[in-house]
């Protein structure tokens, strides 16, 4: 699905140059669940950014489903990221105006306009396991609740991965095993690719494969955990 | 288009039913406000711009001025010209000026203007600086030996005026000042007046009458460096330019705009101006 070929992402501020990843290459199958590790300021969020066209490289290249995405222009990759890409943010990101229904059907009604994107909300909601919560507003939620449901969010116009960057960093332990569980079975059951970034050891676990990060450089070969 | 309407519907509707009454209510006072702005300042600005080109018609250049294109700066036969001018359709009237420039000394202030030689009743006819004396009175057509200033060469003690710190500072009618002319002749003035038409290029000059210009300037008599016109309308600019252009040769003829020179460049930025919030109106509804 993704083929990450030496990216290179330098920060020029003033005379400083910072080199946030560094000739970094791997592979993303279909229906993999991935998991970006390493230190605070290792580069996994950058690489994240990267992969979700929220950021271009300075060099290399991002290949999506076959087709070079490097270099598209942003109305192309606004597209894409909304039919084909699933972002879950560690601040999860809802709009406090909404109910958690209207929070996760909103990308829908902008990718389809019209159509049954309520419904399929709906049935995401259950899925995550928030079905009664549908009228809630995301301050009335904890944040486990919060991140479900930007998981949900993140499914409704079917993407082919979801990127998720620190998913469980605010969140107590038992949410934070929710969250990760809810993100592997929605792998298992929509066949959906999920990348996820945690600084968290214990999170491998969820992880088919494993890569690893340190000063911006992929530290040693991929990591398979489950085959 | 019609997605991102009900997207942005959607978002429009909640926050407004969810947000807090007092934030909505005053986001909707400022954006009425700018809103008015939006249609008024076009408007202020144009007015500015209508009032500035006006004062500078009806104090500066009139509407039509006439010069010499040849080697002598000079109009000779100037009563002639000014008749022809006179029978032109469309002129209301037309007045020949003489300037000089001089050195302006009271006390032990000194001041450098220009000093015109005016007809006080065909310059009448022409600009309205009669209508704006704030001390003492107009010219008549054979003064001598009086002046009348303009209130930034004045100063007449207000130390509020733009060219207060140039001026002569405490200057007022009935005061006897003393002028050195660019031709060396030196002499004393009652200042008979002084005006203040608010338009700066004119309140800073001063006259005198033509008789007196001639006897200071001999090379003056029945010449003039400027004639000034009036027309009725400004639809009749171009048609009597022409026709003054073609009563003889050696004339160079312009419209006030071309006259006016820096003032112009600016009232032209104002007008400018005017037109950036019509275009933000425009673009941002």
């Amino acid at each position: 699905m993704y083929e990450i070929k030496e990216l290179t992402k330098i920060y020029s501020m003033d005379k400083v140059r910072v080199i946030a990843l560094n000739d970094v290459s791997f592979d993303v199958p279909d229906a993999a669940v991935i998991s970006i590790m390493g230190r605070s300021g290792s580069g996994k969020s950058t690489l994240l950014r990267q992969m979700g066209l929220l950021d271009s490289p300075t060099t290399g290249s991002i290949i999506f489903d076959g087709k070079d995405v490097t270099a598209l222009p942003e109305g192309e990759r606004a597209k894409l990221r909304l039919g084909y890409l699933g972002y879950v943010f560690q601040e999860y990101a809802l709009l406090g105006e909404l109910t958690t229904l209207q929070n996760v059907y909103l990308p829908g009604m902008m990718l389809n306009g019209s159509g049954n994107y309520r419904t399929r909300a709906g049935e995401l909601l259950e899925l995550v396991g928030l079905g009664q919560r549908k009228s809630h507003y995301p301050k009335e939620l904890s944040g486990g609740e919060q991140q479900r449901v930007a998981i949900a969010r993140a499914l409704i116009n079917n993407p082919r991965v979801i990127l998720a960057d620190e998913p469980c960093a605010n969140l107590d332990t038992v949410s934070s095993n929710m969250i990760m569980e809810t993100l592997v079975r929605l792998n298992r059951e929509l066949k959906v690719t999920i990348v996820f970034v945690s600084h968290d050891p214990t999170d491998k676990k969820y992880a088919d494969t494993i890569v690893t990060l340190s000063d911006g450089r992929i530290a040693g070969e991929p990591e398979r955990y489950h085959d | 288009m019609i997605k991102s309407v009900r997207v942005a519907g959607l978002l429009s509707f909640t926050s407004i039913r969810r947000g807090n009454p007092g934030v909505i209510l005053l986001t909707i006072l400022i954006l009425t406000l700018v809103s008015l702005n939006l249609l008024f300042i076009p408007g202020l600005l144009q007015g500015l711009v209508s009032g500035a080109n006006t004062q500078l018609r009806n104090t500066y250049s009139s509407d039509i001025v006439v010069q010499s294109n040849t080697d002598n700066p000079l109009l000779s036969n100037v009563g002639d010209t000014i008749s022809k001018i006179d029978g032109i359709k469309g002129v209301v009237a037309a007045t020949p000026r003489n300037g000089l420039d001089a050195e302006f000394i009271y006390g032990n202030e000194h001041a450098d203007a220009m000093v015109y030689g005016i007809q006080p009743e065909t310059d009448n006819s022409v600009f309205t600086i009669n209508q704006s004396f704030i001390e003492g009175t107009y010219l008549s057509p054979g003064d001598t030996d009086e002046i009348v200033l303009g209130i930034q060469l004045a100063g007449a003690d207000k130390s509020n005026l733009e060219l207060y710190a140039r001026s002569l500072l405490t200057v007022h009618a009935g005061d006897e000042i003393t002028l050195i002319y660019g031709n060396g002749i030196q002499k004393q003035y009652n200042v008979k007046g002084i005006f203040y038409t608010q338009f700066l290029q004119t309140d800073a000059e001063a006259f005198i009458s033509q008789t007196e210009m001639n006897s200071v300037n001999p090379t003056t008599v029945n010449s003039a460096d400027t004639i000034y016109v009036k027309v009725k309308n400004d639809k009749d600019i171009p048609g009597v330019m022409k026709t003054i252009s073609s009563l003889a040769t050696g004339l160079k003829v312009l419209s006030w705009q071309d006259y006016a020179g820096i003032v112009r460049s600016l009232t032209d930025s104002l007008s400018a101006c005017s037109y950036f919030p019509s275009v933000a109106l425009t673009l941002c509804p």
